[in-house]
């Protein structure tokens, strides 16, 4: 078996033998690069890698990642522990420095989802003060020399945030508060299933002030909000997981407004059926003008127009929930048997890495 | 020496790399639905259903005469009821999810003690309009099942314990109608499984006109995630907050039903009903896997004579050198045999516990 220089560089860094000095500097290239979390050969990491797969860093995990908050004008990122996550791993994307781990206070564990400020003074985690059962967001001095020191906390507006994400206007935080209690000593188990409190969130980031409280009509009060992305114009899209029972089908993806009441879709009867009541990705193409939506559980990604709500179509994939921008108007999407592929509304998908045993993509896939 | 073992990890996993996943997935039993709907499931609803109505009776008779052989048949009736509902714990999809019933019928685990406060306060208010048929079904789901009924017999409420107290009598009515409750939400899961009934005839006879399940692949996936989810739950949740991380650690009152010490009898009763569930579904395999299934039955039995092999009362026992090895040894075989249902056993039936799918976020 060959392995050229640059495999055994990857390689090695998989299996924790050499720095991430060593890697390939991402931003010498000029193809898409992404960020990633994987199981690979039964190990967790974070990756940078490109639309192939191939890896420039390999970032070691002590435990199953989940997403990332990238701040790609300073060239770093922070990895969040899956939920219930009790780590969070600051590095930088060319591999130059060994990870730095977020300092998290004793009651609290991070839900998977994090975001910089605009102005990269700041980190903003998702975390649960699981004792008293609400959400907060941590807040951590990402100023140079501050070494992610946590500064403090924000009321997260409700229970169980999930993502948060920055709005285009840099002053204000939008959190997804899935209304699901939980508590670590039982994983992701919901402690308050049939009386979930789900809302979206949106918080001033300087002050820590709740500038508008979300909530879905009292019809929909199951649908646990999870996920969040831009369209283009700014808009907020959403993304659901419904606990119900297996026949409802009630709609899982919604754009909200501020000052508006939110808009919810459904698409076909059978493509809505298809999610199996869960969404567990939404972003938005790099034109901002499709959202695409993936569900590991249904096994499939649906495309949505993003100034109508209109459903656009759909690509099956097994397991596949990683989703992000390609071109102008396509995606790379990734699934849980390690298949990475080409998808679009408009034409067929193209595999871009084949399905491998032994790895497995993580949920969120992050263009850089 | 770090740079060999460095070279042998990087060409196992380069290795690894190369080798894809099998395409072949064996057929599932034409009448799968039929099988574990008839042949498992409605038989259990049906002991659960009798269980509650004979807990009821009993408590009925209990509290106006406490004396001591009523108090006797609370307590076996008690445990019948609690080992009938770990016969069908597992199953929760369909029935046991809508209307919220799995939580109506057993709120826990429950860290913020909501069971007890909730309770403490029913039983001081007294509320005649909780006691009226229905009456419990429209408050919290915490007051409502086994977890709250256990604290009124044999926690706080000490409705076995002292029934001369001044609350005995407004916590024993409040523990009949707990256990009328529960009889009503049986009869609804009796009625919901039946032949002719919405989900019951669409778990049975799936077809492509069914908003639930279209053909019998789509019930072998849902029967054998039940059966991953159920594994996953007793190690994760039943076992992994008792044992902690040694045994000095071990924190039995974190188990359910430890006030009645029922929790390995609870535990025993749900590995071996998913064990007959599996038995029922009478899955083929070809002469080269039939070890598959051979093995997969064999550690959910090793797995329920282990935890029923611990001492009573439960309490000391998990933290004594013997019953912390027993509930040990316990979630070893129980990791194992989740093993073998996600990796081999749904596997070959073309059933995928999917990396991101089962373990949603």
């Amino acid at each position: 078996m060959a392995i050229d220089r640059r495999q055994f560089v990857a390689l090695a860094a998989m299996a924790g033998c050499v720095p991430l000095t060593a890697a390939r500097a991402w931003a010498a290239s000029e193809t898409p690069h992404y960020l990633t979390a994987r199981q690979r050969a039964g190990r967790f990491e974070a990756v940078v890698m490109n639309a192939q797969g191939t890896t420039d860093i390999v970032v070691p995990l002590p435990d199953r990642g989940h997403s990332f908050a990238i701040d790609p004008a300073r060239g770093r990122a922070v990895a969040f522990g899956r939920q219930p996550g009790f780590f969070a791993l600051a590095f930088d994307l060319a591999g130059k420095q060994a990870p730095t781990a977020l300092p998290l206070p004793a009651g609290r564990h991070y839900f998977g989802h994090g975001v910089f400020t605009p102005d990269g003074t700041r980190l903003i985690a998702a975390e649960n003060d699981y004792e008293q059962g609400r959400s907060v967001l941590g807040v951590y001095d990402a100023s140079a020399g501050g070494d992610y020191r946590r500064i403090g906390e924000f009321d997260g507006g409700g229970i169980g945030a999930h993502e948060v994400i920055a709005m285009p206007d840099g002053r204000t935080l939008c959190v997804a508060n899935g209304g699901v209690l939980t508590h670590p000593d039982y994983g992701k188990l919901a402690l308050n299933e049939g009386a979930i409190a789900p809302s979206l969130d949106y918080i001033d980031v300087h002050s820590g002030t709740l500038l508008e409280h979300v909530t879905l009509d009292r019809s929909l009060g199951a649908l646990s909000l999870r996920h969040l992305g831009l369209a283009g114009d700014g808009t907020l899209w959403f993304g659901c997981q419904y606990n119900g029972p297996a026949g409802d089908r009630p709609p899982l993806v919604g754009r909200h407004r501020r000052g508006h009441a939110p808009e919810l879709f459904s698409g076909p009867p059978e493509v809505l059926r298809g999610f199996g009541n869960y969404i567990g990705s939404v972003t938005a193409d790099r034109s901002g003008h499709v959202i695409a939506t993936s569900s590991p559980v249904g096994g499939q990604v649906v495309y949505w127009e993003a100034s109508s709500g209109r459903y656009l179509g759909v690509t099956p994939l097994h397991d596949g929930c990683g989703i992000a921008p390609l071109g102008d108007d396509d995606f790379l999407f990734s699934s849980g048997n390690g298949t990475l592929e080409r998808v679009s509304p408009a034409r067929p998908p193209i595999v871009t890495l084949p399905a491998a045993s032994g790895l497995a993509w993580d949920n969120h896939l992050r263009a850089i | 020496m770090r740079v060999s073992r460095c070279v042998m990890a990087i060409a196992l996993l380069a290795a690894s790399a190369a080798a894809l996943a099998p395409a072949y997935a064996a057929p599932v039993p034409a009448d799968l639905g039929q099988r574990l709907a008839s042949g498992y499931v409605a038989p259990a609803m049906q002991r659960w259903a009798s269980a509650t109505t004979a807990l009821t009776t009993a408590l009925t008779r209990y509290c106006p005469t406490p004396q001591p052989a009523q108090a006797s048949a609370v307590k076996a009736a008690f445990g019948e009821t609690v080992k009938a509902w770990s016969g069908i714990a597992f199953l929760r999809f369909g029935p046991l999810v809508a209307d919220n019933r799995y939580e109506r019928i057993a709120f826990w685990p429950d860290p913020r003690n909501i069971v007890p406060r909730q309770l403490g306060t029913m039983v001081r208010a007294a509320d005649a309009a909780d006691l009226a048929p229905g009456g419990l079904y429209g408050r919290s789901v915490a007051v409502q099942g086994l977890p709250a009924l256990e604290w009124l017999l044999y926690g706080d409420g000490e409705v076995l314990a002292t029934p001369t107290g001044p609350t005995f009598a407004a916590a024993c009515a409040l523990s009949a109608a707990v256990a009328a409750n529960l009889a009503r939400i049986a009869t609804d899961l009796t009625g919901a499984w039946g032949a002719e009934a919405d989900f019951g005839k669409q778990f049975r006879t799936p077809g492509p006109q069914n908003n639930l399940y279209r053909s019998q692949q789509e019930v072998a996936a849902e029967a054998l995630k039940a059966l991953s989810t159920g594994l996953q739950f007793a190690r994760d949740v039943h076992l992994a907050p008792v044992l902690g991380k040694a045994v000095g650690e071990a924190r039995p009152r974190r188990a359910a039903f430890w006030r009645s010490d029922l929790t390995t009898a609870a535990l025993a009763a749900n590995l071996t009903a998913m064990r007959d569930f599996l038995v029922a579904g009478s899955f083929r395999y070809g002469a080269d896997e039939a070890w598959i299934g051979e093995q997969t039955q064999a550690e959910l039995a090793r797995a329920a004579n282990t935890v029923a092999a611990v001492a009573h009362p439960f309490e000391t026992a998990a933290a004594s050198d013997e019953g912390y090895r027993l509930l040990t040894l316990t979630a070893l075989t129980l990791k194992n045999a989740k093993q073998l249902v996600d990796q081999d056993l749904a596997a070959y039936f073309g059933v995928t516990i999917g990396f991101n799918a089962l373990d949603g976020d």
